[in-house]
This record gives structure tokens, C-alpha cells and sequence, in this order.
């Protein structure tokens, strides 16, 4: 790759970072299913229960089986169903990760138009994983 | 074998398949209706049965250059008996982790770029947030009646978008100039280095509210919408398209997956097996695209698309299901 098509310094940075919480994600996926099904923790919904509610509007589902809403799983985590919920949450986190990362660099090579643009983008995805707004009933 | 042989052949393998999948989809539909009403089948057969589903899927996918995330939604919601809700929530995250395992190679080797992708992502994850917002709270025969109508909108899209290989953008727009979105990458194809710049980027941009918007609504993945925008409409090289389009994913389906999984409408035994399959099943699918036909496959797959779509319509306008 000759020096003219390398990307630049933040691309290869972002993409670092993103394998390995992308690969951690998928791991900890597999993982944390695989301790659910084992039955090894108690869980909130019994494993052989779920196919009772799958049918159901995610609302209904929550009201009629507990389970937590938004960041309320974080007391919860002795139990299988959390743990098997948590490779998701890295997964979904990841791409978070990765701007938080590579703000610095844009801060340094003063590209104001990307600085701004990441900085807003880390906002929408906070407010997005904070749990404050939610859609349905 | 002749040219007009070869085409009856072909038409004849697709008809054969709108029919097995027409027979397949309503008989899918009584089972997973009947196991809604509590069938005798083993609880855990549904999740094997899930994995085995999405691994052919994610083969087909590959071969037929149709993005999974797409097919996933409209097809798991036809055959199998989870709420749409559980299904989009679902489909984000398949179409979420295949582009986050892409992501980072096409990030390295150039082919994707960063500079190109943050801006339209942006506005699409901004955008994906209130499409999910807006899918959990509209009733669920709203959304699967739109889901049907934009998958054979979908269709009609994959059926007739042209592609260029290397637009010609003769000036580029003030915006891209400003945000310095332009690049050089190595061609294998043509053995040489392509310079490329982008113009019309307002338009683009403005594009992105409707397809993020629709990226968290329906839980799709949005390739469909992302390459012929960023290559037909912006002018960028279609390998820098496609590359970009799955790494956009990989930002615009975050943001609309943490809605779904606030919401709790992410069920691990739905959702592990189906990422699995998916991930495994366009692994080898890579593999068998050396010696497949793409072009039967991807008209099968589309025909599937398009029942699927047909069938989420008339089930959400409460005529089939």
C-alpha cells in the first residue's frame, strides 16, 4: 500500500479499536449464552418459559415477566439471563468506544468540522444508551 | 446450452421458487401461528431451528449480494412465531455485528473511509433513534403493513438499481470540500490508484434522515439504500460504497439498537442463534461464491424477498395470517 492510499492516522485508530470490541463482543456473546442455557445461574425468566412470551409485544413481555428495563439489569448480574446479555451491551457499546478514541486525534490535527461532528455523534449515542428515551406505551 | 435456453431455464428456477416459497411461507405461517396458540413442539427446537435458518441465510446473502440484515426481518417475522417487536430487535443486532466484524478490515485496507462515513452517519443514527422510537410505539399491524409495502419497495430497488463502477464527478460540492471528504485507493480490478471526490452532498445527507429513520423502524439493515446513495447520487466508486455502506451500519444500527435493548426487546435466545447462524453462514457462503452462479441466486433470493414482503402486507392489512 503505497503512502498515498494508507488511511489516515484516526481510520486506522477507529479500526483498531473496533476489532477488539467487536471480538470481545462476539466472545462475551457466546459466552454469556452458553452460561444461560446451562442453567449454572438462577435467572429472571426460566430459559423453557421464554417460547410463552416471545409472542408477545415487548411491553407485555416486561410487564408480565419483570424484567428489567433500560440500565436496571445492572444489580441483576448473578443471574443468566443478564449474563448472557451483556455480550450484546459490548457489541452495542463499541462503536461509542471507537469515537471516544478517536476524538483526541481529530483535536489534535485541529479538523474542526470532524471534531464537532464526533462530539455530536458521541451525544446522540450517550442519549441513545442512556436509557432516557425509549419508544412504545 | 443457447442464450434462450439458458433464460427459460432460469425464469423456470424462479417460478419454481415462488411457488415452493409461496407454499413454504403459508404453511410457516399456520406453524408458527399454531405454536403461538401452543404447539407441541420442543421449546428448544425453535432456537436450532433459528440457527440452522439464518446460517442458510447468511450463505444466500453472500452468494446473491443481498445484505442479510435485510432478509433476516421481513423472513424471520414470516416463519417463525416471535413477536415483530423481538424480530427487529434481533434483526439490528445481526445486521449490527456482521458490520461490525467487517468494519475494522475495510477500515485498514482503505476501502471503507472514515471521512466519507461520519457525516451521513450522523444524521442516519440521529434518525434511527426515532425510527426505533416510532416502530415500538405504532401498533404492531402499522408497522408489519409498512414493513411489507418498503420490502418490495426494497425489492423493486435491488431488482432495478444500476451501479457504476467509477462515476465521474466532474467538480465536487462545497460541503465535501470544506469537510476534505475525497480519497485515493488501489484498484485491483485495473491494477492502479483511483483518485475520487464526491459532489451533490446536501442531497445525500438529506436522504439519510429517511433511510436511518427506516434502518431503526424496521430493524433492516440499510446497504440497500446506503450504496446506491453514496455511489449513484454522491459519485463515490463503488468499492468505496459498499465498504462505507457496511461500516455506516455499524453506527447507524448502534444508536437504534440501544432503544431495542432499553426497551427489553432483545431476547438473547433469539438473538444469539440468529448472529451465530448469520455470521457462520456468510463465512462459508464466501467460500461457495467462487463457484456459484450469482446471478440465479440473487433472483431467487429476491423472489423470496418480495413473498416475504407480500406476505407481511397482507398479514398487517389482516387478509393472510
Amino acid at each position: 500500500m503505497s503512502n498515498k492510499t494508507k488511511p489516515s492516522e484516526e481510520q486506522l485508530k477507529y479500526a483498531s479499536v473496533l476489532q477488539k470490541v467487536s471480538l470481545g463482543g462476539l466472545a462475551l456473546l457466546v459466552i454469556g449464552f452458553f452460561v444461560y442455557l446451562s442453567g449454572v445461574l438462577p435467572t429472571i425468566v426460566p430459559v423453557e418459559k421464554i417460547p410463552e412470551y416471545w409472542g408477545m409485544r415487548v411491553h407485555d413481555f416486561v410487564e408480565e415477566t419483570g424484567m428489567p428495563k433500560g440500565w436496571s439489569w445492572l444489580p441483576l448480574l448473578g443471574h443468566g439471563d443478564i449474563v448472557s446479555f451483556l455480550g450484546i451491551i459490548l457489541l452495542a457499546a463499541g462503536t461509542l468506544v471507537c469515537f471516544a478514541v478517536v476524538l483526541p486525534a481529530f483535536l489534535r490535527k485541529k479538523d474542526t468540522p470532524y471534531v464537532i461532528i464526533v462530539f455530536i455523534q458521541i451525544l446522540i449515542l450517550l442519549l441513545a444508551a442512556s436509557g432516557i428515551i425509549t419508544g412504545g406505551h | 446450452m443457447s442464450r434462450a435456453l439458458r433464460r427459460f431455464f432460469s425464469l423456470f428456477v424462479v417460478v419454481v421458487a415462488v411457488v415452493i416459497g409461496l407454499y413454504g411461507i403459508a404453511s410457516a405461517g399456520e406453524v408458527a401461528e399454531a405454536t403461538r396458540k401452543g404447539s407441541t413442539i420442543v421449546w428448544w427446537m425453535w432456537p436450532v431451528i433459528l440457527f440452522v435458518f439464518t446460517f442458510l441465510l447468511g450463505i444466500l446473502a453472500v452468494v446473491a449480494g443481498v445484505g442479510g440484515g435485510v432478509l433476516f426481518v421481513p423472513i424471520v417475522s414470516s416463519f417463525f412465531p416471535f413477536n415483530l417487536d423481538f424480530v427487529r430487535g434481533a434483526g439490528l443486532l445481526v445486521a449490527l455485528t456482521g458490520a461490525l466484524s467487517a468494519g475494522p478490515g475495510l477500515l485498514k485496507r482503505g476501502l471503507a473511509n472514515l471521512r466519507l462515513a461520519l457525516p451521513m452517519a450522523l444524521i442516519a443514527s440521529t434518525c434511527s433513534i426515532f425510527g426505533a422510537m416510532v416502530g415500538l410505539a405504532l401498533p404492531t399491524n402499522v408497522v408489519q403493513t409498512a414493513l411489507g409495502a418498503t420490502i418490495i419497495a426494497i425489492v423493486v430497488i435491488m431488482a432495478t438499481a444500476k451501479r457504476s463502477d467509477f462515476p465521474e464527478v466532474k467538480k465536487p460540492d462545497a460541503l465535501s470540500t470544506v469537510l476534505r471528504i475525497s480519497g485515493i485507493y488501489y484498484e485491483e480490478s485495473v491494477g492502479k490508484e483511483i483518485n475520487w471526490q464526491i459532489h451533490r452532498t446536501p442531497l445525500g445527507l438529506s436522504l439519510f434522515i429517511l433511510i436511518g429513520f427506516m434502518a431503526g423502524m424496521f430493524g433492516l439493515g440499510a446497504g440497500w439504500a446506503n450504496v446506491p446513495v453514496l455511489n449513484l447520487l454522491l459519485g463515490a466508486p463503488l468499492k468505496i460504497s459498499v465498504a462505507t455502506s457496511v461500516f455506516l451500519l455499524s453506527i447507524t444500527d448502534t444508536a437504534a439498537a440501544w432503544v431495542y435493548i432499553n426497551k427489553g426487546a432483545v431476547l438473547p435466545l433469539i438473538a444469539v442463534p440468529s448472529v451465530a447462524g448469520m455470521m457462520l453462514g456468510t463465512r462459508i457462503g464466501v467460500r461457495i461464491l467462487a463457484r456459484a452462479k450469482p446471478k440465479a441466486v440473487k433472483w431467487i433470493v429476491i423472489s423470496f424477498l418480495f413473498l416475504a414482503g407480500l406476505r407481511a402486507l397482507l398479514k398487517g392489512l389482516g387478509i393472510w395470517g
